[in-house]
């Protein structure tokens, strides 16, 4: 072993600089990895002895891409038709500095054994390893280190005593370097010439990121700039520091992505700035953290008709695309909005997207193969359409494919991008539940071999053993009539109930919550599998779960009539429901029945049930009623959001009818128990940890939401208050026209959107008068009752476990206030995404059922556009 | 202080009115001395010079950032400071050092603190009014055996020859501000400005009715009145210390000063010489991509 030394400068927080030293040792016992080689000492040879051998390359070979390759090619990379690939350490620590994603892809594409990408550490070997010479640039240095290991690996394998030739071919699309290469003797070829030869796979072609500067010269001179140059990155910054600029979140609205709304500080005010108009937005794209100018007043927007206008003309070049100029809102009380434009691009959002090619942009006879430039219009409506420029643009046409974006010049209207891969044709369901599923960025793969390790070792034939009992302070509650209540078809129970008379008049109620938290410990890869996950996702035909189904479905699920590890939340009330004591500890249930709701509804209705159980559902149900009562005096809101139900065709899951959900008490009464457990379990785990408590808050949503509603029921005479939740609640309560029943369910479904959206924060992170949540009426609130299917609830199971348990030892996880808003951040994510993925999955299968079919309903418009508008169909 | 008996001053003063000193040098003979750049790995420039079997200075140049003074706002600094280690010398022990240290630091600061130093102090400056560098020089004594100012100095001006300072990069903020950036790879860094120009110190000591250089310690406790001159290449006088308790007849002192410039010249010539032909050696294995091995503390006369 031998000793090197690297050093570099760094700048401190502070502002000073230190020389960092780095040792490095070199090794010699660092293999090859090739199935072939008889001189290293591996034991599980990655590489195979029979890599791929090419056209142009007939010696059956191993790869060496260079950094670039993989900056700009990794969605070839990542194609299975690539294998046998040998990733240098040189290149992935280039990788790093370069671009996380990017690196991260790398890791994973090492990581899946049968991609056979090795990872080699040649900056350790003592062979492969160089300094850097004097006058050398870093990269010239990092371009040398890879030809000298490619150099390494061709001489290693062809001394080795082999069975067969084998050799390396490096892929660079440097010209330079290959050059260097070539001098050296060293096999390599750019990726286009390499990915031609792969006949097997004619798609890679299409994938190949365009050499985008040619094009962009030739724009250039043509004196063709369609779009300002961002500012550099320290202009940005500055700009931002001394309030010229400001920073926020592109947001492109549905409806017209011509025009955008940023959440910034405009004019010492915390507000949505318009941003309208290709121009203005300056190529960033949805979700793009962006750097804006406000523009002078005269330019503020002022209705949204006239700035579209505008905007159509630049635009006509691009016909394909101003068609597509959805409507706008018609609305011309609307005072001048603050406007801006983009000056620059702080970070980019850039991912693939779903989406098909435009047929109106395909050239050219059936079946032909020429190359030709097609347009791509994502899914997502946000997303402006992507040049891309494909050789199978017939065959990609009805398809839905996946594209990713390269660039977007100053010279080009529309981003540039390449073809990653087909999803399927568009229609199919399958394919379909992909791309949201895609499009929402919802984890769905399978759980890997590693997390379900952490499953119980006897699986399905683990039992409630008498230690659980004794020796976890757990209490035996197997006696106890507990049911559970739950839509059909529910296999993940989450929660069962029950009541009984004490002796002193009063009444003893339990929640009884799954023990997911057993099962999962902190720092499992299961936990943090979990935790990425956030939720498991409702989708109409299919569910994402959260957790392995072992646990969701069977282990935690509190099924009916086998023990099952608890946590309980025990209520002493007396006959007005008022809550005189309240416990919680661990417990173990025996669940006596699984209800549907109709069937609990069922039983309190039927006068001639006259057991323990049924009285039981009909003490609950009379408590749940008061328990209601006095929520609603307090001002919590009745809401509605229109909930459809479809059923399917059991084989091919086509859906053959559709329907509203229906409310039935049974419904309310778990909910109001729930509501109840999560506000106890809220303010025990707040008064323990009042910094790191993972709470839940529905804000005040700002009077300005209700503006357009308000406009829209003056029409009727109806006023609408919404200073607090109460007079709000007072005036829906109102909102009342005799001659339709409907109305007043509209009018909550059209306040439902004006709401803000829930969230889940660390106690420590908001003032506690900003705990509220808002639609509820209480001051503060969590989430604690659906640990199987929401990340937040395990959380807060711990938490609360901390809580009354004063000898549990427990980790950062709990106590670190940054770490829980981190962890919030994601789940508020993951919930967002959840919902939209479900709603546009309901909104798949509406499609699906009206396809091809005219139904007749009654319906109401609720918003009127420039060229549209919406409609709200009750049935 | 050790005190020297009658019979052993008697010895050494003779010894130099007859040009023949004790370890057998002439008056004006230097010792043998061992130099290495570049051996703090850590520090901007380092050095370490061994003068004979004894006296051994390590140098260490740091880097860092700072605001400008206010009264002016267009130069940066050295900053001076000189430490004996305990280990060094008896002498040395608890605060037994703090006065020659104060004494040392003093020193070397009158000399390089100023512009006769050579350093081109504009150019430490970053942005005007608003970021300079700061050269830290921290001279070390690990052994001493003897004449370790001139060691001092000597072992500076070569650790200030290996000193690279990280290059910035300044970026028009617009609105004449400024913002600055320093570029990470190492090998952007430079040579400070005015290098060449650093003097060295020639400590003369006045023994009897003689002259020596490079005194042993013996013949420091010997010595009547000792002048240290700080010279340039070009034999410019860039500062004159007078130490010890005896006077300097005026006649002597301009024939002392004269000798010092002489000599000063010749040591400086050598040490430019060997410095350059050390990072000659040095950028050749990098050249060839060889590894720089250090001698370091194995480096010996």
């Amino acid at each position: 072993m031998s000793l090197r030394a690297k050093s570099f400068i760094k700048r401190t927080k502070k502002g000073n600089v230190i020389k960092v030293i780095k040792e490095h040792y070199l090794r010699d016992d660092i293999w090859c990895s090739s199935a072939l080689c008889e001189s290293c000492n591996h034991t599980d040879a990655l590489l195979s002895a029979t890599p791929r051998a090419t056209e142009s390359f007939r010696t059956p070979h191993y790869i060496v891409p260079d950094t670039n390759v993989f900056m700009n090619q990794i969605d070839i990379m990542e194609h299975p038709a690539i294998k046998d690939v040998i990733v240098l350490q040189t290149v992935r620590e280039e990788l790093r500095h370069l671009s996380m994603p990017i690196y991260n892809r790398v890791n994973a594409i090492v990581a899946d054994k049968n991609k056979r990408f090795y990872a080699f550490s040649n900056e350790h070997h003592k062979e492969t390893y160089i300094e850097r010479m004097k006058d050398e640039s870093p990269n010239d240095r990092n371009d040398r280190a890879i030809r000298v290991s490619v150099k390494w690996y061709a001489n290693h394998l062809a001394n080795g005593k082999k069975k067969a030739p084998i050799t390396v071919v490096m892929l660079s699309d440097d010209r330079d370097n290959r050059e260097k290469a070539k001098s050296a003797a060293i096999k390599c070829s750019s990726v286009r010439d390499y990915v031609a030869d792969l006949t097997d796979s004619p798609e890679l072609v299409d994938m190949v990121v365009s050499a985008k500067d040619a094009s962009e010269a030739q724009a250039k001179a043509d004196g063709k700039i369609e779009y300002e140059e961002h500012l550099s990155q320290v202009q940005i910054a500055n700009g931002v520091k001394n309030g010229k600029f400001s920073q926020g979140t592109l947001n492109i609205s549905g409806h017209n992505y011509l025009e955008a709304t940023v959440m910034a500080t405009v004019e010492g005010k915390q507000q949505n700035v318009y941003i309208v108009g290709r121009k203005n937005m300056n190529r960033s794209i949805q979700g793009d953290t962006v750097a804006i100018q406000v523009l002078p007043k005269s330019e503020w927007k002022k209705t949204a008709s006239v700035a579209i206008e505008e905007d159509e003309d630049e635009a006509t070049e691009m016909k394909a695309e101003s068609e597509n100029t959805d409507g706008m809102d018609v609305d011309n009380a609307l005072p001048e909005m603050p406007t801006a434009k983009v000056v620059g691009i702080i970070r980019k959002k850039w991912r693939p997207y779903c989406g098909f090619i435009s047929k109106k942009s395909i050239h050219g006879t059936e079946g032909s193969t020429s190359a030709q430039n097609v347009i791509f219009r994502a899914m997502d409506r946000r997303i402006p359409s992507i040049k891309i420029r494909t050789t199978q643009a017939h065959t990609l046409a009805g398809q839905r494919i996946v594209v990713a974006i390269d660039s977007w010049p100053t010279t080009s209207v529309l981003p540039l991008g390449h073809f990653v891969k087909t999803l399927g044709s568009s229609g199919d369901k399958e394919t379909e539940t992909e791309v949201l599923l895609l499009e929402h960025d919802v984890p769905f793969q399978e759980f890997s071999k590693r997390i379900l390790e952490d499953l119980p070792a006897e699986g399905e034939d683990w039992v409630v053993l008498d230690k659980h009992v004794h020796n976890e302070r757990r209490r035996d509650f197997r006696h106890l009539n507990v049911c559970s209540i739950d839509p059909p078809g529910c296999t993940d129970i989450d929660d069962a109930l029950h009541v009984r008379a004490l002796p002193n008049g009063n009444f003893e109620v339990g929640v009884h919550i799954a023990d997911v938290t057993y099962f999962v410990k902190p720092g499992m890869p299961m936990d943090e599998e979990a935790a990425g996950r956030g939720t498991t996702v409702y989708l109409v035909d299919k569910r994402i779960d959260m957790l392995p189904s072992l646990l969701g479905t069977n282990l935690c699920s509190l099924r009916s009539n086998v023990e099952r590890l608890a946590f309980s939340c025990i209520w002493e009330m007396n006959e007005n429901a008022e809550i005189v004591n309240v416990d919680f500890t661990k417990s173990v249930i025996k669940s006596k029945f699984s209800f549907t709701y109709e069937e609990a509804q069922n039983r309190i209705d039927d006068d001639r049930m006259q057991d323990d159980v049924t009285k039981g559902i009909r003490t609950l149900n009379s408590f749940a009623k008061k328990l209601k009562q006095r929520r609603l005096e307090k001002g919590a809101l009745t809401l509605a959001s229109p909930e459809v139900r479809f059923n399917l065709e059991n084989d091919s899951q086509d859906p053959v009818d559709v329907e509203l959900k229906e409310l039935k008490d049974t419904n309310a009464l778990v909910e109001e128990f729930m509501l109840l457990a999560n506000i106890s379990v809220a303010e025990r785990i707040y008064s323990k940890f009042p910094d790191s408590a993972l709470l839940r808050r529905h804000p005040t949503p700002p009077d300005s939401n209700f503006e357009e509603l308000r406009r829209a029921l003056s029409e009727f005479n109806i006023s609408l208050e919404t200073s607090t939740s109460k007079e709000l609640s007072d005036s829906l309560d109102r909102a009342v026209i005799p001659s339709d029943p409907y109305f007043n369910k509209m009018v909550r479904i059209m306040t439902t959107r004006c709401m803000l959206q829930a969230q889940y924060f660390s106690s420590g992170t908001e003032a506690e008068q900003d705990f509220r949540h808002y639609g509820l009426a209480c001051p503060i609130y969590t989430h604690f009752t659906s640990p199987i299917r929401r990340y937040s609830d395990v959380m807060v199971h711990r938490l609360l476990e901390a809580c009354i348990d004063a000898d549990l030892t427990y980790g950062q996880e709990l106590t670190d206030k940054m770490r829980m808003k981190e962890l919030c951040d994601n789940l508020n994510f993951r919930n967002r995404m959840a919902q939209q993925a479900a709603r546009s999955s309901v909104e798949l299968y509406t499609n699906l059922f009206f396809r091809n079919k005219v139904v007749e309903e009654d319906g109401h418009v609720i918003r009127i556009l420039r060229n549209g508008f919406v409609v709200l169909v009750q049935k | 202080m050790p005190y020297l008996s009658q019979a052993e001053r008697d010895y050494i003063t003779e010894g130099v009115q007859s040009d023949l000193r004790a370890d057998g040098r002439g008056r004006l003979d230097y010792r043998a001395l061992v130099l290495e750049t570049g051996i703090i790995s850590q520090a901007n420039g380092s050095a370490r010079v061994r003068l004979g079997d004894g006296t051994d200075v390590l140098v260490g140049v740091k880097v860092e950032i700072d605001q400008v003074e206010p009264d002016a706002d267009n130069v940066g600094k050295v900053v001076c400071n000189v430490e004996c280690s305990p280990s060094a010398s008896q002498q040395f022990e608890g605060h037994g050092a703090d006065d020659l240290n104060n004494e040392l630091t003093q020193a070397l600061q009158r000399v390089l603190g100023g512009p006769q130093c050579g350093i081109n102090f504009e150019k430490l400056c970053i942005i005007k009014g608003q970021q300079c560098w700061i050269v830290y020089i921290d001279a070390m004594i690990l052994d001493y055996s003897g004449n370790v100012l001139d060691t001092i100095f000597m072992a500076t001006k070569a650790a200030l020859f290996n000193t690279r300072i990280p290059k910035t990069q300044i970026q028009d903020l617009g609105d004449g501000e400024f913002e600055f950036e320093v570029l990470d790879d190492v090998e952007d860094a430079e040579r400070l400005d005015g290098i060449e120009n650093i003097p060295i110190g020639v400590t003369l000591n006045k023994i009897g009715t003689g002259h020596i250089i490079d005194a042993s310690p013996l013949e420091e406790l010997c010595t009547e009145a000792k002048l240290t001159i700080a010279v340039n290449k070009d034999s410019q006088i860039c500062g004159i210390q007078k130490g010890a308790e005896g006077g300097i007849e005026p006649g002597l002192m301009s024939e002392m000063i004269q000798t010092a410039k002489r000599i000063g010249q010749s040591l400086i010539q050598q040490l430019d010489q060997k410095l350059q032909d050390e990072e000659q050696q040095v950028d050749e294995k990098r050249l060839n991509g060889e590894n720089i091995e250090k001698l370091g503390f194995f480096a010996m006369v």
